[in-house]
């Protein structure tokens, strides 16, 4: 085991490299000046090339290159151009919302995912199971922006039962402005949850130790709740783990409708401004995610399926 | 939205100081309004606060006490005046806690009137400037604002490696010096017309001099003001809160006890927080949400007239674009009163001037607005030489769902006269960028174009400058000598009322030419609730909540 612990983790620096270096040279594909937008257009030219210089914009793209990759390796992120501070310091805060949310999405998933795939799987077929798909797949396919909009109308504007947009910290705070933008997260990946839980149920449902344990009485309730759900379980939560990367910067449709500070909206400001540093910053950090991740997740499955062998 | 406009704004000061400091000009401004020909269009109008709901519950007196949040458009990232990084998200922010020698009239009149500064007088030779401060003023912590802060703080400001982003402000500025407890002395390298407004907008604060440069970066976490404002709480992304300045000195202002901005980017959330109630206020209305608005009994469209409008630049090394006859067609050709009814829902004016309404400008009796002639632009485009036609690109702000409309619109309307529009749709960093670099062929000036004065100096000179400090015709490729010559003397006159006679016959000339075609003049819309009361902004736009309060009744 701790053999291959050590053996992915190596791997894992190796993605985490490519990507890094990947990110690294499409930012500096993008078109524009960073240092003329952040100064702007009329800008004296002198200024500009100062300010490129102390940069290091004027250096060649390897030596730029090596310049990062330098800094990287000292834990530092460099500074935001655009918002003037050190990214690590605007990360911090900005990372603290964006996990929340995720992980209060995922929750409210698997709430509602695991009770509807759990009926489906029950009674494949049935009246359940045909009303669980058509609901998953109804709210898949609504984009998020308009199912946030319309959950913030019916809970935040009719009913007023939290506030329509906004964050607070604090355990009240969190609850009441994180809930709808959760909701509209986990709303739209149930789906995920319930499709694969319901198909691996079905077939778990239907083996044959299934049948013995049946067969020597065992409450139906115990049969699905614990030897079927343990069986059927992980590749749902492989898929999530892979999917959680792609949330870090994929809220920021979310963030922008309730007005979550988090990482996603920070993104696409540094998009926009092309910010270098917070762009392979905020990349980095996501595709790690996906990575450290998916690297949990095995070794749960591991540790739950002793029929699983990471290793040789 | 907004976000280029600002960008722009904080650049195009560079190029007008540069511009402006070459001038020999006393300026003029002093106390109380600046006179004005009864024939001439003061430009900057007095306020007229239109709004479009009738359901307003503001009667009576102002009453104090209250807080408010506005949803805002636009963040706020630093609380560093000399140094902004958001465009207006700083700059409203800054407006609320710090204050300056003098400022502009907060009911939105072309006026420079006296805030730190009780009284000023300008030598002869328009090169020193004596200010003689208000006694009693206090900094929000309840220091004494001194002679020293004042001098100290226009040095700052007066310094570009400290005021580095707006340093153009303060083109022409020498030194700051104390005279005595109240009186401040600045001195000029050279007379710059327009320095009374240079100083009135928000870089030339006055910051208490011991704590900045003890506590240096960390100051601005916590800033230390003279405004009516101060700071409470800031979280960068979310919001900032302001709360009453017990030490302010033009009371019984303010009389909202607590202010909170709220960062809403998006602008349906905006519009959610302000019906939901969770937001007084909001900015950065669009046109589609007017509707909304105005049919509601618990919101107050708000319209405010400014020097705001959109423009489409033509650019000239395009050879079609180069021929006067082809723009002044193309001009000819926008349907502006039906841009405005169908896409901005009747909010907005057809312009006669090709940059907006500035003080000076000539009335629609002197200098005709833009007409509408379809015949007179065809003809136009046979004497051109382009009878057939031809194609051209024109570049919009991505992300505008009206930009996208009036896109559409313009393309259809040059096509009844054989201009063949392909649209392009740009992001608006690379908008501003491709401009900045003459890459495109026709384009939106992003989205829409403020000026950073409420003098046509400004843009006069962007246009029209073709010296090597000029932008080459704001990025146009434009020139003209006669022009050129014309502006030099505008900018280099002593006497009101003599600008206010020539502006009118440059106006008209800029017309004839359409070095940028004015599409259509803006007010800046914001929305709020009906007992939010004294919805005041400058002329330059900037919300005076000083002068906001909450009326019980609703």
């Amino acid at each position: 085991m701790l053999m291959y612990v050590i053996r992915r983790l190596l791997f894992c620096v190796f993605v985490v490299w490519a990507l890094a270096t990947v990110t690294f040279v499409l930012v500096h594909l993008m078109p524009g000046d960073p240092v003329r937008l952040a100064l702007g257009p009329r800008a004296p030219q002198y200024l500009v090339n100062a300010e490129r210089n102390r940069l290091g914009f004027d250096n060649s793209l390897l030596t730029q290159y090596f310049s990062y990759f330098n800094k990287l390796l000292h834990g530092n992120l460099g500074t935001a151009l655009s918002l003037g501070a050190s990214v690590t310091y605007i990360l911090g805060q900005r990372v603290i919302p964006s996990v929340l949310l995720i992980s209060y999405g995922l929750f409210i998933a698997v709430l509602i995912g695991v009770p509807l795939a759990i009926i489906s799987a029950v009674r494949p077929n049935g009246r359940a199971d045909h009303g669980t798909r058509l609901f998953t797949t109804f709210v898949f396919g609504m984009p998020t922006f308009w199912l946030g909009l319309m959950i913030d109308l019916f809970f935040g504007l009719k009913l007023k039962w939290f506030p329509v947009s906004g964050y607070s910290s604090g355990i009240g705070g969190l609850f009441r402005t994180l809930t709808l933008p959760a909701l509209t997260l986990g709303l739209s990946l149930v789906v995920l949850v319930t499709r694969s839980l319901r198909f691996n149920l079905i077939q778990v449902l239907n083996s044959e130790y299934i049948e013995a344990a049946r067969s020597r009485g065992i409450a139906e309730w115990r049969i699905v709740l614990i030897h079927a759900m343990r069986n059927a379980v992980m590749p749902t939560f492989t898929i999530l783990s892979a999917v959680i990367g792609f949330l870090i910067g994929g809220t920021v449709i979310l963030e922008q409708v309730f007005q979550i500070p988090g990482v996603g909206s920070l993104l696409v400001q540094a998009v926009l401004n092309r910010d270098y540093s917070l762009v392979e910053a905020i990349t980095l950090l996501a595709g790690t995610s996906v990575v450290v991740a998916s690297l949990i997740a095995d070794m749960l499955q591991a540790a739950l399926d002793p029929r699983v062998r990471l290793w040789r | 939205m907004g976000v280029t406009r600002m960008r722009l704004r904080r650049a195009s000061i560079s190029v007008v100081a540069v511009l402006m400091g070459s001038t020999s000009i006393v300026a003029l401004s002093t106390q109380g309004a600046d006179g004005a020909s009864s024939k001439v269009r003061s430009g900057s109008p007095d306020v007229s606060l239109s709004s479009h709901s009738s359901g307003s519950t503001c009667s009576g007196k102002p009453v104090s006490g209250g807080s408010l949040v506005y949803a805002r458009g636009t963040s706020t990232e630093t609380l560093d005046p000399w140094a902004i990084l958001n465009g207006n998200g700083d700059i409203f922010a800054d407006d609320l806690i710090y204050q300056g020698l003098v400022g502009f009239n907060s009911k939105g009149l072309n006026q420079v009137i006296p805030a730190i500064a009780k009284s000023w007088t300008i030598s002869p030779n328009g090169l020193t400037y004596t200010f003689h401060l208000r006694p009693g003023v206090k900094f929000s912590n309840g220091q004494p604002v001194t002679a020293q802060d004042v001098a100290w703080s226009l040095n700052q400001f007066g310094n570009p490696k400290i005021n580095s982003v707006m340093a153009v402000l303060s083109v022409g500025y020498h030194h700051a010096s104390v005279v005595n407890s109240s009186t401040v002395e600045i001195t000029l390298t050279h007379p710059v017309t327009a320095f009374l407004n240079d100083i009135a907008t928000f870089p030339a604060v006055v910051l208490p001099q011991k704590l900045v440069t003890s506590e240096g970066a960390s100051f601005w976490k916590h800033p230390v003001g003279s405004g009516p404002f101060s700071l409470q709480t800031f979280e960068s992304g979310s919001h900032v809160t302001f709360v009453r300045n017990k030490y302010y000195w033009d009371k019984p202002l303010p009389y909202l006890n607590k202010v909170t901005f709220n960062f809403a980017l998006d602008s349906n959330s905006r519009m959610l927080d302000l019906q939901s109630g969770e937001a007084q206020i909001a900015d950065l209305i669009t046109p589609s949400q007017i509707p909304t608005i105005q049919s509601s009994k618990s919101l107050v469209l708000a319209q405010q007239k400014i020097p705001l409008w959109i423009s489409i630049f033509p650019n000239e090394k395009y050879k079609p674009l180069a021929n006067v006859d082809v723009r002044l067609a193309m001009s000819d050709a926008i349907d502006r009163k039906t841009i405005i009814k169908e896409i901005f829902h009747g909010i907005g004016t057809v312009p006669n001037s090709v940059i907006g309404q500035l003080k000076f400008d000539g009335s629609n009796s002197q200098v005709p607005p833009y007409k509408y002639d379809v015949t007179e632009a065809k003809k136009l485009m046979a004497e051109a030489g382009y009878a057939k036609g031809f194609n051209v690109t024109l570049q919009y702000p991505v992300g505008f769902d009206y930009f996208s409309q009036l896109g559409l619109l313009v393309k259809q309307e040059l096509g009844a006269i054989g201009v063949n529009v392909t649209l392009v749709p740009v992001a608006t960093t690379t908008l501003t960028s491709n401009w900045s670099l003459m890459k495109y062929q026709l384009t939106f000036f992003g989205t829409e174009i403020s000026s950073d004065i409420p003098l046509p100096d400004e843009y006069a000179q962007f246009l029209s400058d073709p010296t090597s400090s000029g932008i080459d015709g704001f990025f146009t490729g434009w020139k003209d000598q006669k022009i050129w010559t014309m502006v030099q003397k505008f900018t280099s006159t002593t006497s009101n009322a003599s600008r206010a006679q020539q502006w009118p016959k440059i106006q008209e000339a800029l017309m004839k030419q359409q070095p940028g075609i004015n599409v259509m003049d803006l007010p800046i819309l914001t929305a709020h609730a009906n007992n939010f009361c004294g919805a005041d902004v400058n002329i330059l736009g900037v919300d005076q909540l000083q002068n906001t309060w909450i009326s019980s009744s609703k």
